[in-house]
């Protein structure tokens, strides 16, 4: 296991620094301290997880505090001898992916006005690339699954093997696609001088 | 201008790095919501059991489909086993079997949220669900028969109802994981289901032709596996 993933929660929040994994074990056992310590250092996880995926930043709150419900519901589900973030990262996921379609199916019961309009003006739409492109910009390039795996591996900083675990996936699938991302990335901006130039730099 | 995979890649770090510096530090927000969610949701808090290790959990999900290959056995016999030679044998049990193991393998993960895995189940179960149809469409593309119409019927209705059996022991062998893919988790228990079922077919149909294994045999498996989505799709709309 990664030391880096690990010991990022262990800030000094509280009485102390106490490993998630210990917290855990002692939230199973039905220690309320010890879960409100853990929820402590989950909730600014949790929502700076949501925070990092743009369709999720006018809701990253209640996404918090509905993984944390389900948390507490799931949480006979987590093996202690297992790390506590891919666990608690992986329900997180699917609670963003059922808010997602959720929306999808509550915008398919409204009104339908200029319906393709409104579609156009909200899709991100790939423009030729800038100067010097941010990490959104550069994410519009790519498909959801490689956005998906760029941002848990640059933005939040998990390992290979940690993303692997929260998307369900194996390492070798989760290395393929982050490869797949950079060869496109790569492409695109090869074709962009300013672009290139900047690289260099 | 070229660009190597490495600049690349330190370009998208420094943008990664802007993104993240840009988003709010981790106690920076929530102080209302830590102060509210407590109250909610620890009020009853009690012990949890945890669920076992990963191989009993593994054991719990093959057991069923195996209770269900044993049983089948029992009341049908063995006539396709001693109608096959020793290489079909290994070449129609054998992929059933892996695809069995890989099924029990990703179910028994999809209990966990976050669990590992090992290998792609499904890449497994399409690698052997490949292999076992090339060996009946070349074993036994020659062997054709007048009326199958009552054989199909009868090894398709026992398909099914072997499946159901299994869906439902393993359901209940399952029955404290937590199921966040719910489509995919019922389609994974369709295929240990189904396996078992082929499985049984197998081990008890003598009739060795092609459009008799492939409609009645294979027919079954592929009729639970889209039931299952059917049903997982409902169910994961029903709980959303």
């Amino acid at each position: 296991m990664d030391e880096r993933f690990n010991s990022e929660p262990l800030r000094p929040i509280g009485p102390g620094p106490e490993p998630l994994e210990h917290l855990m074990r002692n939230y199973q056992q039905a220690d309320r301290a010890s879960a409100e310590h853990l929820f402590q250092l989950l909730g600014p996880l949790l929502t700076r997880f949501f925070l990092s995926m743009p369709d999720c930043r006018q809701t990253a709150d209640d996404l918090t505090q509905e993984t944390l419900l389900r948390i507490h519901k799931a949480r006979h589900s987590y093996r202690p001898s297992e790390p506590v973030l891919p666990w608690v990262y992986a329900i997180a996921r699917h609670v963003r992916v059922d808010q997602y379609r959720k929306q999808r199916r509550t915008s398919k019961h409204e009104e339908a006005v200029e319906t393709e309009k409104l579609e156009a003006q909200a899709a991100p739409q790939p423009e030729a690339p800038q100067d010097n492109p941010d990490f959104e910009t550069l994410m519009s390039y790519l498909p959801e699954s490689q956005r998906e795996v760029l941002r848990m591996l640059k933005v939040l900083g998990m390992t290979v093997e940690e993303v692997a675990r929260v998307t369900s996936s194996t390492a070798g699938s989760v290395k393929q696609k982050s490869h797949r991302a950079y060869e496109k990335l790569r492409s695109i901006l090869s074709g962009a001088s300013g672009v290139a130039k900047a690289v260099h730099e | 201008m070229k660009l190597d995979s490495r600049q690349i890649e330190a370009y998208i770090d420094r943008a990664a790095a802007g993104k993240s510096a840009s988003m709010p530090a981790d106690n920076e927000r929530g102080n209302a919501r830590e102060a509210l969610l407590p109250g909610r949701i620890f009020a009853d808090l009690r012990p949890v059991r945890p669920l076992p290790a990963a191989p009993i959990l593994l054991l719990f999900c093959l057991l069923p489909a195996l209770v269900v290959v044993a049983a089948g056995v029992k009341v049908f016999g063995l006539g396709g086993w001693q109608s096959q030679s020793v290489v079909l044998r290994v070449l129609l049990l054998g992929p059933v079997g892996i695809a069995l193991v890989a099924a029990s393998h990703n179910f028994s993960r999809q209990m966990i949220p976050g669990s590992r895995r090992l290998f792609s189940a499904w890449a497994v179960e399409l690698l052997a669900a490949g292999v076992f149809i090339g060996t009946v469409a070349i074993a036994f593309h020659h062997k054709y028969s007048i009326d199958m119409a009552a054989a199909d019927e009868a090894c398709f209705r026992n398909g099914v109802i072997l499946s159901a059996a299994a869906i439902g022991l393993a359901l209940l062998a399952a029955r404290r994981g937590v199921w966040l893919d719910r489509v995919a988790s019922s389609l994974q228990l369709a295929a240990l289901a189904s396996a078992a079922a082929l499985l049984v077919l197998t081990l008890y149909c003598p009739v060795l032709t092609a459009s008799h294994v492939l409609v009645a045999h294979f027919g079954a498996l592929v009729v639970v596996l889209l039931s299952a989505w059917g049903i997982g799709r409902v169910v994961d709309r029903l709980v959303r």
